[in-house]
């Protein structure tokens, strides 16, 4: 079964998760509508039947797969992992913003980011990774006057 | 109307204003002379620092960005035959030949000449055309908008690449994303599941960052991409005034083939560029140079992608629908800015709009200077590596976003939304179609409560005027000739 085939799969079951589940448990309809089409749910049911529609119609047209632009899997383990720790170092800064604020986070991800990446040059590390953060928290405090954490470096605030 | 161009020069002429069209121009410039940025990436990137500007001034920033990433496009495709926008790739066949040579600086000068040539003409054409169709769209009611808006999502045809069902389904993903929040209607909760954060829907910036800069830059780290830099090659003599005269009537032509398509949504720069060379060939007294450095053919490409800029901005300004998805994310800058762009905005703000002009004439004077004083600083900007680029980017995602509200969960959003736009990455599934189709979603939604409850629940509101009558039969024709187009495999993308 070719890709595009599952993919249609994948949409229509989807499609059927949303119509069925999702929409009436997320969606909050109440008890008199003057008409159907001022409901709060008939904009997404119909939105999710346009892509169930869309689903099946892949399922049954495949069509030829492109071959440019886009992402090549050849080694999934090797693959996996680095999409693992990219994905890891991101959320892990969403995760320290609260205690230990914007820059330091920043600091870290930058440098670690370009280590990631293959930078092995100290100076342009350690310069890069320290002022662009410096630089984008003195543009949004000073400049834009927009409030960024610090977190429990705040006392370091001038 | 005397009254309010004298208000929008007193509108426009501060330092600021002056400056940041330059700034604009100067970044575009650099980030389309990038392989590895867009220029959508780049109005996504310079919006949040936008927020605390007046906004003329923020929005003649994105509009600068707009300008300059077009012609940046081109300098990579001819030094390095490296396109920095899909558009800038009918640069390429003639303009490498031309490195080859040992003529980069000539090819270099006949972009810029050709570019800033056909924004002239563009942004003359939004000038003269805006108000006139502003002025016609004052009696529009909402089934008139909806049916407006139904046209506007067949561009989603012309940005969905090669297939149209992927950026259908795209496109739907975008209209259920923006339903989530309050329901306009009933004030109820949809897809909230009690979090109030969500309440007020999801973040434009958020979900514009997370599906245009992070899933290109994750991808880039989950494989082992190169990062090899191609040396500039930065020879020969400059474009005379001679050269410029043998092409001008291929320049005039491309301009105004860049206006029609650049008006029509969906249809973007390079279709206009590829029109505009082959129509340049056939009407060339050597039409077999043709791609083996022709400098003709260089200015040709450049003329029709150019041409296309100030007339995206038509149907922006006029109606409120973007032409592209730059034009969609400048549209959600306005509504950031508290503004909506349409005929009301030419009947409350028409002293902005004028501003705008200004500012947008201003930029192509600013892209003649930046183009060619600064043209050799600018290739070599673009040899700095991915490696330190995307670490780079990333952080700037990260503040940008952050700063709109304040809020880490908006950060949280963009990260979601960018494994969402990676996973459509993997999957071939086009992203603008979601961007444009979240941005026109509420409208679209509004407009067509707003019109049932007028006709107490009846569709035949939906074909109560010419007008309506007018946007179904454009649809219709539109959905015709995509589909008589991909049948031929006409290239169609934004």
């Amino acid at each position: 079964m070719s890709a595009e085939r599952k993919l249609g799969i994948a949409v229509v079951l989807i499609s059927i998760l949303l119509l069925l589940i999702l929409i009436p448990f997320g969606v909050d309809t109440p008890n008199q509508v003057s008409h159907i089409t001022l409901s709060p749910d008939f904009w997404p049911k119909i939105i999710v039947s346009i892509i169930g529609l869309m689903g099946m119609l892949m399922i049954i047209n495949p069509g030829v797969e492109p071959q440019e632009g886009t992402v090549k899997i050849t080694n999934p383990f090797s693959q996996g992992l680095r999409l693992a720790g990219t994905l890891g170092i991101l959320f892990l800064f969403y995760l320290l913003v609260p205690t230990l604020g914007m820059v330091a986070p920043a600091i870290v991800l930058l440098a670690s980011m370009m280590w990631f990446a293959g930078e092995r040059r100290p100076r342009y590390l350690l310069t890069i990774s320290i002022c662009t953060p410096f630089l984008l928290y003195f543009f949004f405090v000073h400049v834009a006057n927009i409030p960024i954490p610090l977190g429990i470096f705040e006392s370091l605030r001038g | 109307m005397a009254d309010s161009i004298l208000e929008a020069f007193y509108l426009f002429l501060t330092f600021q204003n002056i400056a940041i069209v330059f700034v604009g121009v100067l970044i575009g410039t650099i980030i389309g002379a990038i392989p590895g940025m867009t220029t959508p990436m780049g109005v996504a990137l310079a919006l949040p620092f936008t927020f605390t500007m007046q906004p003329v001034t923020g929005i003649l920033l994105l509009l600068g960005i707009y300008k300059g990433g077009l012609y940046g496009g081109s300098i990579t495709a001819i030094l390095i035959k490296a396109p920095g926008t899909p558009a800038a790739s009918c640069t390429v066949m003639d303009g490498y030949p031309l490195t080859q040579k040992g003529e980069a600086r000539k090819a270099l000068d006949m972009a810029l000449y050709a570019s800033c040539f056909a924004d002239l003409i563009s942004n003359l054409s939004l000038i003269l055309f805006a108000g006139v169709l502003a002025g016609f769209a004052l009696k529009f009611g909402p089934p008139e908008f909806f049916t407006l808006i139904v046209f506007s999502l067949t561009i989603i045809a012309g940005v969905s690449g090669e297939h149209l069902t992927k950026g259908i389904i795209s496109a739907g993903m975008g209209l259920l994303f923006a339903t989530i929040g309050l329901d306009m209607v009933y004030g109820t909760n949809r897809f909230v599941f009690d979090n109030w954060q969500l309440m007020g829907g999801l973040s434009f910036i958020p979900v514009l960052i997370g599906l245009f800069a992070l899933p290109e830059i994750i991808r880039y780290f989950s494989q082992k991409v190169s990062d090899q830099i191609k040396p500039v090659k930065m020879s020969g003599m400059g474009a005379t005034f001679a050269d410029f005269k043998r092409s001008f009537k291929s320049i005039l032509r491309g301009s105004f083939i860049g206006v029609v398509l650049g008006t029509i949504p969906g249809i973007g720069g390079a279709p206009a560029a590829f029109l505009s060379y082959s129509e340049a060939k056939r009407n060339s007294k050597n039409p077999d140079n043709f791609g083996k450095g022709e400098l003709e053919g260089v200015a040709a490409a450049e003329a029709g992608n150019n041409g296309v800029a100030g007339a995206t901005m038509i149907p922006l300004l006029a109606l409120g629908v973007p032409g592209d998805v730059i034009t969609a994310v400048i549209l959600g800058a306005f509504m950031i800015h508290g503004l909506r762009p349409g005929p009301v905005m030419f009947v409350e703000n028409l002293t902005m709009i004028y501003a705008l002009f200004i500012g947008i004439m201003l930029s192509s004077a600013y892209l003649f200077m930046i183009g060619k004083f600064s043209i050799r600083a600018i290739s070599r900007i673009s040899e700095v590596p991915n490696r330190i680029l995307y670490p780079v980017v990333i952080v700037f995602c990260l503040f940008g976003t952050f700063a709109i509200n304040n809020s880490a969960f908006d950060v949280l959003v963009m990260l979601l939304m960018g494994c969402v736009g990676y996973l459509m990455l993997i999957f071939k599934i086009p992203a603008p179609p979601f961007l444009i189709a979240f941005i026109l979603g509420p409208l679209l939604e509004d407009n067509f409560r707003q019109s049932m409850i007028l006709s107490e629940g009846s569709f035949s509101i939906l074909l109560r005027s010419g007008i309506c009558w007018f946007f179904w039969a454009l649809t219709v024709l539109s959905i015709f000739l995509l589909i008589k187009s991909r049948k031929k495999n006409i290239p169609l993308n934004g």
